[in-house]
């Protein structure tokens, strides 16, 4: 009977090799889906979910999910930037989750979703942090003109609005301030949102990121 | 069934041997998670995660990592105590210390998410944890066992010879 293996007791040998196996076999998945996706000179990921398709930056941690009922659903996904401070967040409404949040909201046109987001979260804000100041941000914006021209480009009615909030939290006795740049536009009686948000200085430093998410981003058609 | 025939202390390290086992995987939920964070952070590859075959791979690296170690420490407390009947007494670190982990887990709030989970799912978050805990469990008794089992061998068999002899 073998009652040792590489000098050590045979239990202990079996362990220590099942826990390489199962380290072995993790990091080879990890490293064979990484390289199976990457595209654009190895630094960005290309992923295929439900309603979309799209890039994101390898270094971004991406969440995504559907909330809601069989006809009334709502996707979304969410792209964190490496340094966690700045989230590009999108939304895709069914047309049954269109109307509720149409009706459950107030809202009787899409051109005032924009508005309504940057006031829900800026409503928030200001109440962890009374010195919150919003300030909007005008059309003269390079990013805006990106938008808008993207828009265009997909035949998208859209809308937005750029929004600065002076003084949004406050860390270690710091008050930090964030920028938030809010789309909206429907296709097909579908609602689709995309909200890019953050502290100021990373999403400045973000915003070429952004850009190049929203130039790949390829929606399909969403079954209710 | 006649309870003064019960040895409590065999009861007793089974029970620390389960508590081995649940300080085993909170340890190493926590230690496995920085690691994991800190090579996703400075390789930039965090997007990884948002494909579901990286998510099984990280999955099979946390029963290897966490699991099985987690129910190999709780063997060998229990092993090291315990020395008869380990094919039977093996399997109680696991079955305390699993036990243990989902009662505190109940109270932390996932217990709804493993209730309205999917049978694959359910498999995921409890059978094969447990099977992977139970494996641990038994290479823990053993390893610490496995010399005893040798030596308590060749003694027999030198008795034998002696009594052949004489």
């Amino acid at each position: 009977m073998i009652t040792k293996l590489f000098g050590m007791r045979l239990p202990l040998a079996i362990f220590v090799l099942s826990v390489l196996i199962f380290l072995a076999v993790g990091s080879s998945m990890i490293y064979s889906t990484l390289t199976s996706n990457l595209v654009e000179n190895g630094n960005w990921l290309h992923i295929k979910t439900d309603v979309c398709e799209l890039n994101f930056p390898r270094g971004w941690y991406m969440d995504k999910g559907s909330v809601g009922e069989e006809n009334k659903t709502i996707y979304i996904i969410n792209l964190f930037s490496d340094d966690f401070q700045t989230i590009t967040h999108l939304e895709f409404y069914s047309e049954g989750a269109t109307q509720d949040f149409m009706r459950e909201n107030n809202l009787t046109d899409i051109s005032s979703i924009p508005d309504f987001e940057a006031q829900r979260i800026y409503n928030w804000l200001l109440s962890q942090s009374e010195n919150a100041t919003l300030y909007l941000i005008g059309e003269k914006s390079e990013l805006l003109n990106f938008v808008k021209n993207w828009g265009e480009k997909h035949g998208y009615e859209i809308y937005y609005l750029l929004i600065d909030i002076k003084n949004a939290y406050k860390e270690s006795n710091i008050y930090y301030n964030t920028t938030g740049l809010f789309i909206s536009l429907m296709m097909d009686h579908r609602l689709f949102k995309i909200i890019f948000y953050g502290e100021e200085n990373s999403w400045e430093k973000n915003q070429d990121n952004f850009k190049r998410i929203l130039s790949s981003i390829k929606i399909f058609e969403v079954s209710d | 069934m006649d309870l003064s025939k019960i040895d409590y202390w065999k009861l007793i390290h089974i029970l620390i041997g389960g508590l081995t086992y649940l300080v085993g995987v909170f340890f190493l939920e926590m230690l496995v998670r920085l690691v994991a964070d800190w090579i996703f952070r400075t390789t930039a590859i965090y997007g990884v995660l948002a494909y579901e075959e990286a998510q099984n791979a990280y999955y099979i690296i946390r029963l290897g990592t966490i699991y099985l170690p987690s129910g190999f420490f709780g063997g060998l407390y229990t092993g090291y105590k315990i020395k008869e009947k380990l094919k039977l007494i093996m399997m109680f670190p696991s079955i305390t210390g699993f036990l243990l982990v989902l009662i505190i887990q109940y109270f932390l709030g996932y217990m709804t998410l493993i209730i309205s989970a999917s049978l694959l799912n359910l498999a995921k978050i409890i059978a094969i944890p447990f099977i992977v805990s139970l494996s641990g469990s038994y290479l823990g008794g053993y390893t610490i066992n496995w010399q005893v089992e040798e030596v308590v061998e060749e003694k027999i068999s030198l008795l034998f010879e002696e009594v052949k002899e004489s």
